[in-house]
C-alpha cells in the first residue's frame, strides 16, 4: 500500500479514536490537543477528503441538529482498508522506533 | 455563568463561505464552522468569535481565487478553440455574423465620433462653463443675438454675479491692406476683456497688452501669414477698408479651431469700430458675452435678474435680455430645435443598425444550434453547468464582436477623410483613454447582447434530448409539424419576431429616408416668389458703394446683362434690421415688427418678384425717395389692412421715425431659409444707392457665362480699381443654405442602405440554412410533382409574411418621428401615404431578391441527389 502522509496518518487515527462522533470539529480539536497547535478547517478537510478518495474512510451525513443551526454533520468512519492501514502503520512505526531510547535523543539536543 | 444571548456569525462571511465551499448543498462545512464559532464564542466572547470567523474566510480566499482563475483560463482556451473551429467549419455564416457586426460597429464608432465632435464645440475655453451669450427676447416672439451695446458695461458694473463682459460685432468683407497686399477678411469688433474671457492663445503679443491702445488689430495666424508672408507682423501698420489712418498689429492668435462657433480673421477694439451705435441703449447692434462667477448655481437666476435691464434705461425697448450658455450655442438654435435633434436622431440610428446586426447574430446562431446540439449535450453530460455553457456562447459572440470592432476601428480610422467630406464637415478626433474604453465597451456590449439569447436558449435543453438529437432537431426545424406543442417551436417563433422587428426598423428608416428626400426636393423646387436663376450677387465695399450708380450704368451697357440692382442687406437670404411700425388706422394694441430692406429702383425686375397691388418705386415720382414704402402681403395682413395703398405708415427707429405712404404691395417672397415663415417686410428706396450688395440678372440665353463675368469684372475694376472682385450665383447661395439638411439626407440614406443590407444579409443566412435543412422535404415534394416555382413560393412565403407584418409596426413610429422633424420647417410637404407603401414594397422586393437565389437553387436541385444521402 502507498504510504500516508503524516497529517493523513494523524487524521486517520483521530477518526478511529472518536468512533461515532468523528466529524470535523472534534477531529480538529483532538488534533490540536495532541500536536499542541491549532489546525485550520482546511488542514483537516483536506486529508479527510484524500483518505476518503483512497478508500480508507467513508462518510455519511447525520440528521440535522439544532446546535449547528440546522446543518448536518459529515461523519467519518474507517473502512476495513482503513483499519488495515492503521495496523500497518502501527507495525512500521514500532519497527522503526525499536531500540531508540528517548533519553539518548534528548541528551543530544 | 450563563453566556449572554448568542449572536450568529457575520452574515457576509457566512455567505462567502457558502460560495467558495458549496459542499453539494449539505452545508455540513457551514455547520462545522458554526459549531466551532459557538465554541470560540462561549470561550472568549463575541468579538473574538467574529474575528476568528473572518480570519478563517480571509485566509482561504487567495487560494480559492487562484484556483478559479486558473480553471477559467483553461475553459476559455477551450472555448476560443471551439469558436475558431466553428468559424472555419461554417465560413459563410460566420462571415455574415462578422460582417453585420462589423458594419454595425463601424457605424456606431463613426456616429460616436461625430457626436463627440459636435459636443466638443466651444469647450476648449478655460472658462467654457462660465461663459454665456446674452440674447434678446423680442416682444413678437423672435429671439436674436443683437443687444444694446451699452448693456455690456451695465451688466458688468451692476451685477455682482457677472465678472466680465465683452461686446462682439461681426464685420464682413473688410479690406485690409499692408503695402501692396490687399486681402478681404471677416473679423469682429471686441472689447479688450474678450481675450481674458475666451482662451484664444496668443502666438505673439499678450492678451493684456493687445488692446492697450485703441488703434490696434489682432490677427489670426493664417490670416497674418497671408498678408505678411514669412515677415514679422508685430508692430506693422495695416490700412482698413481704404481708410486714411492705419492701425498696428499688436498680436497674432493661434488659428481658431473649427469646433468654435466664433470664427474670425482678426479682432479690432470696439472703440474704433462704430462707437456711436455700439454705445447706446436704443440700438441693438453687437452681440454680448459675459463671464459669470464660478459656483453661481443656476444661471437661469442670473438670467432672470438681467431680464429687465434694457427697460430701465430705455423704457420703450421691446427686448428682454437672457443668458445662453456658451456650449449650447452650436447645438441649440435660438428659436428652438437645432443640431441637438440630429444628434439624438443619429444616436437612435446607430443603435438601430447595431441592433439589426445583433439580431442577425442571434437568428443565425440559434437557427444553427441544431448542428451544435451534440457538442452541448456532451458538455452537459461531462458536467458543464448551465452558466458555463452560457459563458461559452458569450465567449464566442464577444470574440466575433471584438474581431469586428478591431477591423471596424481600422477601416474607420483609414476612411476618416472620406467620411468627413461626406459630412461636409472636417471632424477632428482626439484620441483619449475614455474614448477607447467606451468604444471597447460598446463592442463588448454588442457581443453580450447578440450572444445572450443564443446562450440562454442553447443551454436550456436537457442533455438527453440533445444526445438523442432527432427530437430537438425535429422541434427546431419542422415547426409546422410540431406547431405550438413544444418549446422548440416557440423558440423559432421568437426568431420570427426578431426578423419582423429587424424589418420594422429597416422599413422605418426607409420611410424616413424617402421623406427627407422629398422634403429637400420640395425645398429646392419650391417657388420662392422670385427667380433665383441667372442672378449674380456681388458684395460691395466702400469705394464701390460711392460709385455704385456709375458702375451700374456702365454694366447695363452690356447686352447680356438685363438689369442691375442694389440691396442692403443681401437680397434674399438675409434679413438685416427690424423696426417697429405705426400705421394709419392702427388698433390700440396692434403691434407689428417688420424686417427692412433698402432697395434700388429695379429690384422687382432683377428678381422677377410680382407686384400684388399699387406700384413700385419709380424715378417718375421723386417723392418716392423720401416718403414711400412698399410692403409685402404678409405685412398688409399683419396690419389688418385690406387696402393698404395710400395709407400713412411709419417706421420707428431708435434715432427717430421715418414716415411715409404705402405705395405698393409685393407678393410674398422668401427672404429667409424655408425653416421660417415669410415675415412682414418693408422695402425702402435708397436713392443714394449706398448698397452693400449688387445683384445682376444675366440673360437666360447667355451661353458664355464666364465671358460675361469677365466683362463685369473688367468694367468694375476700371471704375473702382481697389475692388477685389468676388461673385456668387444666387441659386448656389440658396443651395448652400440647406447644407445641414443635405448632410442629414446623405447620412439617412447611408444609414438606411446599411440597415437594409444587414437585414438582408441575415435573411440570406436564414433562408440558406432552412433550405439546407429542408433539402429532403423539397426532394420529396419534387418527386411527388411540385414545380420549381411552388418550391420557391414555399421557401419565401414566410418571409413575405414577416416583412408585411413589419410594416404594421414601423409605420406609426416613422410617422411620429417624421412629423416632429417636418415641424422644423415652416414650409413642408405633408407625409404621403405612398411613401409608406413604397417603403414597404421596397423592403419586400429587396428581401425577396436577396433570398431568391438560394430559394431558386434549392428548388431546381435534382431530387435524386438530395434524397440519396440517406
Amino acid at each position: 500500500m502507498k504510504f500516508l502522509s503524516r497529517p493523513e496518518e494523524l487524521v486517520l487515527l483521530a477518526v478511529w479514536r472518536l468512533k461515532d462522533n468523528a466529524y470535523c470539529v472534534p477531529i480538529k480539536k483532538q488534533l490540536g490537543r495532541v500536536t499542541k497547535q491549532e489546525w485550520s478547517f482546511g488542514a483537516v478537510y483536506d486529508p479527510l477528503d484524500r483518505l476518503e478518495k483512497k478508500g480508507l474512510l467513508q462518510s455519511f451525513f447525520s440528521e440535522p441538529t439544532a446546535k449547528r443551526g440546522g446543518k448536518r454533520k459529515r461523519i467519518f468512519k474507517l473502512t476495513p482498508r482503513g483499519i488495515r492501514a492503521l495496523v500497518e502503520i502501527k507495525a512500521i512505526s514500532e519497527e522503526i522506533w525499536d531500540g531508540i531510547p528517548l533519553m539518548e535523543l534528548k541528551e543530544e539536543l | 455563568m450563563k453566556p449572554k444571548k448568542f449572536k450568529n456569525p457575520p452574515r457576509l462571511a457566512e455567505r462567502i463561505l457558502r460560495h467558495i465551499y458549496p459542499d453539494k448543498g449539505h452545508f455540513s462545512t457551514a455547520g462545522d464552522f458554526l459549531e466551532e464559532y459557538s465554541n470560540v464564542y462561549s470561550a472568549s466572547g463575541p468579538m473574538r468569535a467574529r474575528l476568528w470567523y473572518w480570519q478563517q474566510i480571509i485566509k482561504s480566499l487567495p487560494g480559492f481565487l487562484k484556483n478559479r482563475v486558473y480553471w477559467m483560463a483553461v475553459l476559455l482556451k477551450n472555448y476560443v478553440k471551439i469558436t475558431m473551429r466553428n468559424i472555419r467549419k461554417h465560413k459563410g455564416y460566420s462571415f455574415i455574423n462578422f460582417f453585420g457586426l462589423f458594419i454595425g460597429i463601424a457605424c456606431t464608432i463613426l456616429i460616436l465620433l461625430w457626436i463627440r465632435y459636435e459636443l466638443s464645440y466651444d469647450r476648449f475655453h478655460e472658462n467654457a462653463g462660465e461663459l454665456y451669450r446674452v440674447i434678446s427676447n423680442w416682444k413678437d416672439g423672435v429671439r436674436g443675438t443683437s443687444c444694446p451695446g451699452a448693456a455690456a458695461k451695465a451688466l458688468r458694473d451692476e451685477y455682482p454675479e457677472i465678472i466680465n463682459s465683452t461686446r462682439f460685432h461681426r464685420i464682413q468683407n473688410v479690406k485690409l491692406t499692408f503695402q501692396d497686399t490687399s486681402l478681404f477678411g471677416s473679423g469682429h469688433y471686441v472689447d479688450p476683456s474678450f481675450f481674458e474671457m475666451f482662451s484664444f492663445p496668443f502666438l505673439q503679443g499678450t492678451s493684456q497688452t493687445a488692446f492697450a491702445q485703441p488703434r490696434s488689430i489682432v490677427l489670426t495666424e493664417n490670416f497674418a501669414r497671408r498678408i505678411f508672408g514669412s515677415g514679422d507682423p508685430l508692430g506693422k501698420t495695416i490700412m482698413v477698408d481704404d481708410g486714411a489712418i492705419g492701425i498696428s498689429v499688436t498680436g497674432v492668435l493661434r488659428d481658431i479651431p473649427p469646433n468654435s462657433h466664433i470664427q474670425s480673421d482678426f479682432f479690432i477694439p470696439a472703440e474704433i469700430g462704430r462707437p456711436r451705435s455700439m454705445n447706446v441703449w436704443n440700438n441693438n447692434v453687437p452681440h454680448i458675452y459675459v463671464l459669470l462667477h464660478k459656483n453661481i448655481g443656476f444661471y437661469q437666476d442670473v438670467s432672470q435678474k438681467i431680464s429687465g435691464l434694457v427697460q430701465r434705461y430705455d423704457p420703450e425697448a421691446d427686448n428682454i435680455l437672457e443668458l445662453q450658455p456658451l456650449n449650447q450655442i452650436h447645438l441649440y438654435a435660438l428659436e428652438g430645435g437645432g443640431r441637438i435633434g440630429y444628434l439624438y436622431a443619429f444616436t437612435v440610428m446607430a443603435i438601430i443598425i447595431l441592433l439589426i446586426a445583433c439580431i442577425n447574430f442571434m437568428n443565425l446562431t440559434t437557427a444553427r444550434s441544431a448542428q451544435r446540439i451534440k457538442e452541448i449535450g456532451v458538455r452537459k453530460v461531462v458536467g458543464s453547468t448551465r452558466l458555463q455553457l452560457m459563458a461559452q456562447f458569450l465567449t464566442e459572440s464577444i470574440f466575433i464582436s471584438l474581431a469586428a470592432f478591431g477591423s471596424a476601428a481600422i477601416i474607420v480610422s483609414q476612411s476618416f477623410p472620406f467620411i468627413s467630406s461626406l459630412l461636409g464637415q472636417n471632424i477632428q478626433v482626439e484620441y483619449s483613454l475614455s474614448l477607447v474604453l467606451s468604444l471597447i465597451g460598446i463592442a463588448l456590449l454588442t457581443g453580450i447582447i447578440s450572444g445572450s439569447y443564443p446562450a440562454f436558449l442553447l443551454s436550456s435543453y436537457g442533455p438527453v434530448h440533445m444526445l438523442k438529437k432527432e427530437l430537438p432537431l425535429l422541434l427546431l426545424l419542422n415547426r409546422k409539424k410540431a406547431a405550438g406543442k413544444t418549446a422548440g417551436a416557440r423558440k423559432s417563433g421568437f426568431r420570427r419576431i426578431l426578423v419582423v422587428f429587424q424589418f420594422s426598423l429597416s422599413i422605418g428608416l426607409t420611410v424616413c429616408a424617402l421623406t427627407v428626400y422629398s422634403q429637400l426636393d420640395y425645398m429646392s423646387k419650391k417657388d420662392l416668389g422670385f427667380n433665383k436663376e441667372h442672378v449674380i450677387v456681388l458684395e460691395t465695399q466702400r469705394e464701390f458703394r460711392q460709385k455704385f450708380k456709375t458702375v451700374k450704368n456702365e454694366l447695363l451697357k452690356d447686352s447680356n446683362i438685363l438689369s442691375v440692382t442694389g440691396t442692403d442687406p443681401h437680397p434674399v437670404i438675409q434679413y438685416g434690421e427690424t423696426a417697429r411700425t405705426n400705421w394709419e388706422g392702427r388698433a390700440e394694441n396692434a403691434l407689428m415688427v417688420t424686417r427692412l430692406k433698402w432697395v434700388d429702383y429695379d429690384f422687382l425686375e432683377t428678381f422677377d418678384i410680382e407686384l400684388a397691388a399699387g406700384r413700385f418705386f419709380s424715378k417718375r415720382f421723386p417723392a418716392d425717395a423720401k416718403n414711400a414704402f412698399v410692403i409685402n402681403e404678409k405685412a398688409a395682413q399683419a396690419m389688418g389692412l385690406t387696402d393698404p395703398l395710400g395709407k400713412q405708415y411709419s417706421l420707428l427707429f431708435s434715432s427717430g421715425e421715418q414716415t411715409g405712404i404705402i405705395i405698393g404691395v409685393v407678393k410674398n417672397f422668401h427672404n429667409e431659409p424655408l425653416h421660417d415663415e415669410v415675415r412682414p417686410l418693408t422695402l425702402i428706396l435708397d436713392s443714394r444707392a449706398r448698397f452693400y450688395y449688387m445683384s445682376l440678372r444675366i440673360k437666360a440665353e447667355t451661353t458664355d457665362i464666364l465671358g460675361t463675368i469677365n466683362v463685369i469684372e473688367n468694367k468694375i475694376s476700371e471704375i473702382v480699381p481697389s475692388y477685389l472682385f468676388r461673385y456668387k450665383f444666387l441659386d448656389e447661395e440658396i443651395h448652400n443654405l440647406y447644407q445641414s439638411e443635405r448632410i442629414i439626407q446623405r447620412l439617412v440614406v447611408w444609414a438606411t442602405a446599411l440597415a437594409i443590407f444587414i437585414s438582408c444579409l441575415g435573411l440570406l443566412g436564414l433562408i440558406s440554412f432552412t433550405s439546407e435543412q429542408r433539402t429532403k422535404e423539397i426532394g420529396i415534394r419534387k418527386v411527388l410533382g411540385a414545380s420549381a416555382s411552388e418550391i420557391v413560393l414555399l421557401l419565401s412565403q414566410d418571409l413575405a409574411k414577416w416583412v408585411l407584418m413589419a410594416n404594421l409596426f414601423s409605420w406609426p413610429l416613422a410617422w411620429y418621428a417624421l412629423n416632429k422633424w417636418l415641424q422644423n420647417f415652416a414650409y413642408h410637404k405633408d407625409i404621403s401615404g405612398w411613401t409608406f407603401l413604397l417603403a414597404g414594397a421596397l423592403a419586400l422586393v429587396i428581401a425577396l431578391l436577396s433570398v431568391s437565389y438560394q430559394a431558386f437553387r434549392a428548388a431546381v436541385a435534382n431530387p435524386v441527389k438530395s434524397l440519396r444521402y440517406e
